[in-house]
């Protein structure tokens, strides 16, 4: 009986220390539209987007990025989508470039209410013939 | 085995055969005759009875203290395990510091956590008192509790100041990069340097900023315990000419 009790509590122990790593891994692995996407992060060494639905459905969207000491310009597109039938529409984009390392973007846009929202947007940095790109996922809001 | 030994032992076994013997041929009395020989008293039993109540509940009592003793420690291994795993796992490590860091192949994710309520509001631009010679501010723009800024040299050597907000997602080049935990303002703080690029995410007034230029490690330091908020310099300026 107390073996079994000794056993019970190793296991518990041993499923938590397996557990907590592996979930922690699990929010890595999030991807585009269902589609994986492998970000190469050469040129650029800092980016960032930023969403908000503010309460009179209007989405405040930014985005910015920060690239190493060479490049020759940087550009970033946006996708503002829409949760529709299990899956992510683009209802609306935006390109912004920039000659130089860095580049920052703003734009306000009104939402439809009843569904859930989020922002993608892709970077790229070039220097020469070779370029780099990134992409990062905002954190989804639903209005 | 001297002698003396040996002969000790040998009266042992004499004795115990001995003994052996006597118990199988003893007529042990039966329970049943013992009672009909002996009656004790009613107070006698009761007494009794009390002290097999009493033996009872020590027992009871030590077979709980143990038992205790045994979950606790199990416990405290459990805890001891948890707390270990949970500090060593990144993701959850550095949630405590206000920000979430998902290290992934290629770069760093990071968001900001903002259930825990700043020290103070911040009222007004957060900016930093100390720039590298040469460097000025080309570039500031606010949006949502979230602002970008940039800094540049002659030579177009540039150095952001970024301000996360709650809704903000970022990413840091952090492959190959060398990492290392700091202090700064009080508070932990990471530091990237890659490619001659440092890269300092930390926090002031419970808000988290990130920093990165072709700086050294000092200087970008020395510019994050900079930050002043602006305004509130302005307005101590605007007492003293008074």
């Amino acid at each position: 009986m107390v073996k079994i009790k000794y056993r019970i509590i190793f296991c518990l122990v041993l499923a938590f220390v397996l557990c907590v790593p592996s979930s922690s891994n699990a929010m890595d692995n999030r991807d585009l539209d269902g589609s994986s996407y492998v970000p190469v992060w050469t040129l650029i060494k800092y980016a960032d987007n930023n969403f908000y639905i503010n309460p009179d459905g209007r989405a405040s969207m930014t985005a910015s990025i920060s690239a190493y000491s060479g490049i020759d310009r940087v550009s970033m597109t946006s996708h503002l989508q829409r949760y529709v039938n299990n899956t992510w529409v683009t209802i609306k984009h935006w390109t912004h470039e920039n000659s130089g390392t860095s580049a920052f973007w703003s734009e306000d846009y009104y939402v439809s209410t009843g569904y859930s929202y989020r922002l993608v947007t892709y970077f790229f940095a070039y220097k020469g013939t070779s370029a780099d790109s990134a992409s990062l996922i905002s954190k989804t809001q639903y209005y | 085995m001297n002698k003396n030994t040996l002969n000790e032992r040998i009266l042992d076994e004499i004795i115990r055969y001995a003994v052996t013997n006597n118990i199988e041929e003893t007529k042990w009395t039966r329970e049943e005759e013992l009672a009909k020989r002996y009656t004790f008293s009613a107070s006698h039993e009761q007494k009794m009875q009390q002290l097999f109540k009493q033996q009872k509940r020590k027992e009871k009592i030590a077979h709980m203290k143990r038992s205790a003793l045994k979950i606790a420690a199990g416990v405290l291994i459990f805890l001891s395990v948890s707390f270990v795993t949970v500090m060593s796992v990144d993701a959850l490590r550095v949630n405590i510091l206000n920000f979430i860091n998902e290290r992934l192949d290629n770069y760093t994710k990071v968001s900001v956590d903002e259930t825990e309520k700043p020290n103070a509001e911040i009222q007004g631009e957060v900016m930093p008192a100390y720039l590298p010679e040469g460097y000025e501010k080309v570039f500031f723009e606010y949006k949502n509790d979230y602002y970008f800024s940039t800094y540049q040299d002659k030579n177009g050597n540039e150095i952001i100041l970024v301000k996360l907000s709650e809704w903000t997602t970022a990413g840091i080049d952090s492959e190959d990069a060398y990492m290392e935990r700091l202090i700064v303002n009080g508070h932990a703080a990471e530091y990237y340097e890659k490619n001659s690029n440092s890269t300092l995410l930390y926090r002031y007034e419970g808000k988290v900023f990130l920093l990165s230029g072709p700086i050294s490690k000092n200087e970008i330091i020395k510019i994050a315990e900079s930050l002043e908020i602006k305004r509130y310099k302005y307005f101590q300026n605007k007492l003293k000419s008074l």
